[in-house]
């Protein structure tokens, strides 16, 4: 199937710039996991840099990390100018977050990793009643583990289409929340500053915004998978 | 005198100009090979890719990457520039040059352009430069080198990087040498409008071997401190090879038309085209742009915009150029003053607002892969419209009571 969306994607001449696969793969994604708005990226880690700065990281926060997370989510805060602390150990859960707000009253922002969180909703619990957002990378669970539903916990869920995920789609990302302000700035930020319908204009001043977007192959390869396993 | 087809009448152009991207069978073969093998990122049609880009572009090192924004970014994180440091750039240029600055939590400084290239002017970055500055970013508008024998003397002589924006300048040369071989290093885009295009994509090229190997770490997850992941597929690097194919072809024809038309445009006394640095060897025309003579249009109580309304009517896709990068609302923001940790200079450049309000105008580079007879139809409705001046300006005076 796949292969077979990639030549109509060849054919049809928009192989970028968030054709219509990139917002297919997002209305399916987002379906998926019952969450309300989904932003495809380039990759996982642009995923995290955009849900960090959606959430107004930037130089001279603190963010908190898990100490076993994956190395991508634990350098993340490094992308948006702010300083990781780490915390817990093989496992995070909310005794470990606890301790480190103790210590570190300013952390602006936690982003955990869901393959090595304990407690996840108590932690979520804590951090709302402190104010303070959370991020959650799923990494390529987008069918396995603790992928699903994750965005009732947090602000931000971040998953990965790389080498050894659910959808193998060579690189992707996607950023699902349930927060409609949240999805619009991170629309901008991923965009080049466009908000949702202004795709076309060169012209973009109204947001920042960098180019982070998904390819029409990476998302038609994801539609696929996702569509694939629907029908399973 | 032919009425407008603003107001009605027949206009010029009737024929539609070409399409693009171009799509042959080999982009099929191309795209069905590199899916079939199985490894999607990292793989043998990327690694192919960046020696032949090394080959063609003369340097050392290329690599391929998402876009070009963070081409441009990981180019700035991989010399270390950040926070606290100044990058001076144009103000006529796409928005990435200016976010790829701030993303890095660098202070963009705003230098005017020459008002006869829209090229960064050396003199005016020349006057930006303090202590502080790190960079200078040089964009190749429209595919046209800047001056660059001007701007590396300058930033050899103030230790600073030269940085080109070649986004739109894939294939231009300066003195017979490919663009991406000169300052500290270049970034280039193939995002899907661009003259090689995947879609979207970014590629480097630099002679710097401690560059490429920071950005190489941050791209394997290597680094201390970034770990980006922006490597080019293998499905987007399949295209690229087989879209690299008709590239040259394709210079030549741009060039050609860009060529025939420059001579088309010649004496008129309301427009005429960008010129070109004698040092230019090869224009990329990713864009042609051509300037209206502001006075010229006033002293007939029209301006450009009214012209371009016309001109487009007559079945002509020219299009109003950049606006000032300093005149957009988000740089004043909170959410900048953060990333930067101050306020950036928003003071008006003359010949900047000069071409970005009043005077510049663009074709699409599709439209220079026409032939003759559709280069003789673009002449022909800007001298319809012109021709028509009279009417044009009393009709717009009208509808702006």
């Amino acid at each position: 199937m796949s292969l077979e969306l990639l030549k109509e994607v060849l054919h049809s001449g928009i192989w970028g710039t968030i054709g219509p696969y990139s917002q297919k793969a997002a209305e399916a994604l987002a379906s998926h996991m019952g969450a309300k708005h989904c932003l495809m990226l380039y990759s996982g880690s642009m995923a995290l840099e955009i849900a960090l700065c959606a959430l107004g990281v930037c130089q001279g926060d603190v963010v908190l990390v898990p100490a076993s997370a994956e190395k991508i989510v634990r350098l993340s805060p490094n992308l948006a100018g702010a300083k990781p602390i780490e915390c817990g150990g093989e496992k995070t859960g909310p005794t470990d977050i606890k301790a480190a707000l103790v210590a570190e009253p300013l952390i602006k922002c936690v982003v955990l990793d869901a393959n090595v969180v304990s407690g996840l909703e108590e932690t979520s619990r804590l951090l709302s009643s402190r104010g303070v957002p959370l991020i959650i990378w799923a990494g390529g669970q987008v069918f396995s583990g603790a992928g699903r539903t994750l965005t009732k916990f947090c602000d931000f869920a971040v998953y990965t289409f790389s080498e050894g995920s659910d959808i193998y789609a060579g690189c992707g990302g996607a950023l699902l929340t349930d927060e409609p302000r949240l999805f619009h700035i991170a629309y901008a930020l991923h965009n080049c500053g466009r908000t949702l319908g202004e795709e076309a204009s060169v012209f973009v001043d109204k947001a920042v915004g960098g180019n982070l977007r998904i390819t029409e192959w990476q998302a038609a390869i994801i539609y696929s998978g996702l569509k694939n396993q629907s029908k399973e | 005198m032919s009425k407008l087809a603003i107001f009605g009448g027949d206009p010029v152009k009737h024929k539609p100009f070409p399409g693009w991207p171009v799509v042959s069978k080999r982009d099929e073969a191309a795209i069905e090979r590199a899916f079939l093998s199985g490894k999607l990122c990292r793989g043998e049609a990327a690694s192919a890719l960046e020696r032949r880009l090394e080959e063609r572009t003369g340097t050392r090192h290329a690599v391929l990457v998402s876009s070009g924004t963070l081409a441009l970014e990981l180019i700035l994180r991989g010399l270390g520039i950040g926070y606290g440091d100044e990058v001076i750039l144009p103000p006529y240029t796409f928005v990435a040059t200016l976010s790829a600055i701030l993303f890095v939590g660098a202070t963009p400084v705003f230098a005017d352009i020459d008002t006869e290239t829209y090229n960064i002017c050396p003199a005016s970055a020349e006057s930006k430069v303090t202590q502080k500055t790190r960079a200078i970013i040089a964009v190749a508008v429209g595919g046209c080198p800047p001056s660059i024998d001007r701007l590396s003397e300058l930033a050899s002589r103030k230790g600073i990087h030269l940085i080109i924006d070649a986004a739109q300048a894939i294939g231009a040369k300066w003195r017979g040498v490919d663009i991406g071989a000169y300052g500290t290093a270049a970034a280039f885009s193939c995002q899907n409008t661009k003259n090689l295009t995947s879609g979207e994509g970014g590629i480097i090229t630099t002679n710097d071997d401690a560059l490429y190997e920071n950005i190489r770490a941050m791209l394997e997850g290597r680094h201390e401190k970034y770990f980006i992941e922006s490597c080019m597929t293998e499905l987007q690097a399949a295209v690229l090879t087989s879209q690299l194919e008709k590239l040259d072809g394709e210079i030549v024809t741009r060039e050609r038309m860009a060529a025939y038309l420059d001579a088309r445009l010649h004496g008129l006394p309301f427009v005429r085209p960008l010129m070109r640095e004698k040092e230019v060897t090869v224009n990329a025309y990713h864009l042609y742009i051509m300037r209206f003579d502001s006075d010229a249009l006033t002293d007939k109580g029209l301006s450009r915009d009214i012209m371009l309304r016309a001109v487009a009517a007559e079945g002509v896709p020219l299009s109003a150029g950049y606006l000032p990068l300093y005149s957009f609302p988000f740089i004043k923001t909170e959410a900048v003053r953060r990333m930067i940790g101050g306020d950036i200079d928003d003071s008006p450049l003359k010949n900047a607002e000069k071409a970005g309000y009043y005077e510049g105008a663009w074709l699409f580079q599709s439209v220079l892969l026409a032939d003759y007879e559709d280069m003789d139809d673009i002449a022909r409705a800007l001298i319809k419209v012109w021709e028509n001046a009279g009417e044009l300006a009393a009709r717009s005076r009208k509808e702006e009571r």
